[in-house]
C-alpha cells in the first residue's frame, strides 16, 4: 500500500522518469486496487482546486487598488519629510521668487547662506534630483501662484509666530526661516494634495 | 525574450501613463490576492499583503528588465512579500503581541460569502497552514496556480529537481492532513 501512495505521489510530482511514467501508466489500467488509490488521490487533488472557482465579493477588489493608491500617495509625501525638515522653505523661495517674482536673488542667497554646509550641499542635491524636470508651463501659471501663496499663508500659524496678520507672500522671508519642520512638511503634502507641485 | 501586452503595459506606464498602471492592477489583482490569502491563511493579511505588493509594483516596475514574464516577477514579489508577513505574525505571536481586534477582523471581515465557499476555504487553510511555508509555497504555485517547475524555478530561485522534491513532500502531507480529516 505504501509503495502505491508514494507511487501516485511520485507520478503527480513529476518525478517519475519517462520509462517509469509509462510502466505506471500502463500498470494503472490492469491494477484495480492502485487505480482506485489514484482516483481518490485525484478527487482530493481536485476538491483542493475547486477553491480557484470560488466567487468573491467584487466590491472589495474594485476598491483594492484605490485603497493601494492612496498609500502610495501617503509614502511618497512621507519619504520626503526628512530630506524637506531643510528644503521646503527654500523650495517656496525658489519656486516662487525664481519663476513669478523678479527680485528673487537676493532674498535665496541670503537665506541659503545662513544654513550650514552640509545642509546646503543637502539641498543642492536634493533640488537637483527633485526638481530638475518641473515643466516650465506649470510653474508659471498664474492660477498657480495664486494658490501657492493661499496654501502657505492658510498652512502656517501666523499668531503663534508673531507675523503681522496682514502679511502677503512676497514679505515672508523672516516667515519662511522659522518655520518647523513639521508646518514645511504639512505645507508641502497639501500642496501636493492639491496638485500644485 | 518573451513579448505580450504585459510588455507594453510596462513601458507605458515607466513613459508616465499612470492608467496602464490600473490595467496591470486590475489584469494581476485576483491572483495577487489568492496567493498571498493561501500562503497566509486569512483575509486581513492577504489584503496587507496585496496592497503592499501593489505598492511595490508601482515603485519598482520602472526597474523591470523585460527579461522575465509579468506575471513571474508578481508572483515573485507576492511571494516574497507573503513570507514576510507570516515571519511578522510569527514575531508578533512570540513577543507575545495581542492581536485580539485583528483576529476579530480576520473571521469577520472577508470577501467570500457564500457559506459553501467559506468553509472550503476554511478547509483548504487549514490543510495549507500546516504545511512548512516553503512547502506551501511550492505546492500552491503547482497545485493551484499550475505553474510549470520551470516557472517556479524562476520565481523561487530554486532547482527543478529541488522543487519537485518539495511538492512531492508537500503533496503528501497534504493528503495525509485530509485523509485525517475525513476519517476525524
Amino acid at each position: 500500500m505504501k509503495t502505491m501512495d508514494e507511487k501516485i505521489l511520485k507520478y503527480f510530482s513529476g518525478k517519475l522518469s519517462e520509462m517509469e511514467k509509462l510502466s505506471f501508466e500502463a500498470e494503472l489500467e490492469n491494477n484495480a486496487e492502485l487505480k482506485k488509490l489514484f482516483d481518490k488521490y485525484s478527487s482530493q487533488m481536485d476538491e483542493l482546486k475547486e477553491t480557484n472557482n470560488i466567487t468573491l465579493n467584487e466590491a472589495y477588489f474594485n476598491n483594492l487598488l484605490p485603497r493601494a493608491r492612496q498609500r502610495i500617495g501617503k509614502e511618497k509625501k512621507k519619504s520626503l519629510y526628512p530630506k524637506l525638515a531643510y528644503a521646503l522653505p527654500v523650495m517656496a523661495v525658489i519656486i516662487y521668487f525664481v519663476f513669478y517674482s523678479n527680485k528673487p536673488a537676493d532674498m535665496f542667497s541670503k537665506y541659503v547662506s545662513d544654513l550650514p554646509d552640509s545642509s546646503k550641499q543637502q539641498i543642492v542635491n536634493y533640488i537637483d534630483k527633485e526638481y530638475a524636470s518641473i515643466p516650465s508651463d506649470v510653474i508659471k501659471d498664474a492660477r498657480t501662484s495664486e494658490l501657492l501663496e493661499n496654501e502657505i499663508s492658510n498652512s502656517i500659524d501666523i499668531q503663534n509666530l508673531n507675523i503681522d496678520p496682514r502679511f502677503t507672500y512676497n514679505d515672508d522671508y523672516e516667515l519662511l526661516k522659522k518655520l518647523s519642520p513639521e508646518e514645511a512638511n504639512k505645507i508641502y503634502n497639501n500642496l501636493v494634495d492639491k496638485k500644485i507641485l | 525574450m518573451i513579448e505580450d501586452k504585459d510588455f507594453e503595459y510596462v513601458r507605458a506606464f515607466i513613459s508616465g501613463d499612470e492608467k496602464a498602471f490600473n490595467l496591470i492592477a486590475k489584469k494581476y489583482q485576483q491572483k495577487i490576492y489568492w496567493h498571498a490569502r493561501r500562503m497566509v491563511g486569512n483575509h486581513l493579511d492577504a489584503d496587507e499583503v496585496a496592497q503592499e505588493v501593489l505598492i511595490v509594483l508601482y515603485s519598482k516596475l520602472k526597474d523591470f528588465n523585460f527579461k522575465s514574464s509579468l506575471y513571474t516577477w508578481i508572483f515573485r514579489i507576492t511571494t516574497t512579500r507573503s513570507i514576510n508577513q507570516i515571519n511578522r505574525n510569527r514575531l508578533k505571536k512570540f513577543l507575545s503581541i495581542d492581536d485580539s481586534v485583528n483576529s476579530n477582523l480576520k473571521s469577520e471581515e472577508d470577501i467570500v460569502s457564500s457559506m459553501e465557499s467559506k468553509e472550503k476555504l476554511k478547509k483548504l487553510d487549514a490543510v495549507l497552514q500546516k504545511l512548512p511555508v516553503k512547502q506551501r509555497e511550492v505546492f500552491l504555485l503547482r497545485h493551484m496556480d499550475e505553474l510549470s517547475y520551470e516557472e517556479i524555478s524562476k520565481i523561487t530561485g530554486k532547482s527543478v529537481g529541488g522543487l519537485k522534491a518539495n511538492y512531492f513532500h508537500a503533496l503528501k502531507k497534504v493528503m495525509e492532513l485530509m485523509n485525517n480529516e475525513d476519517n476525524g
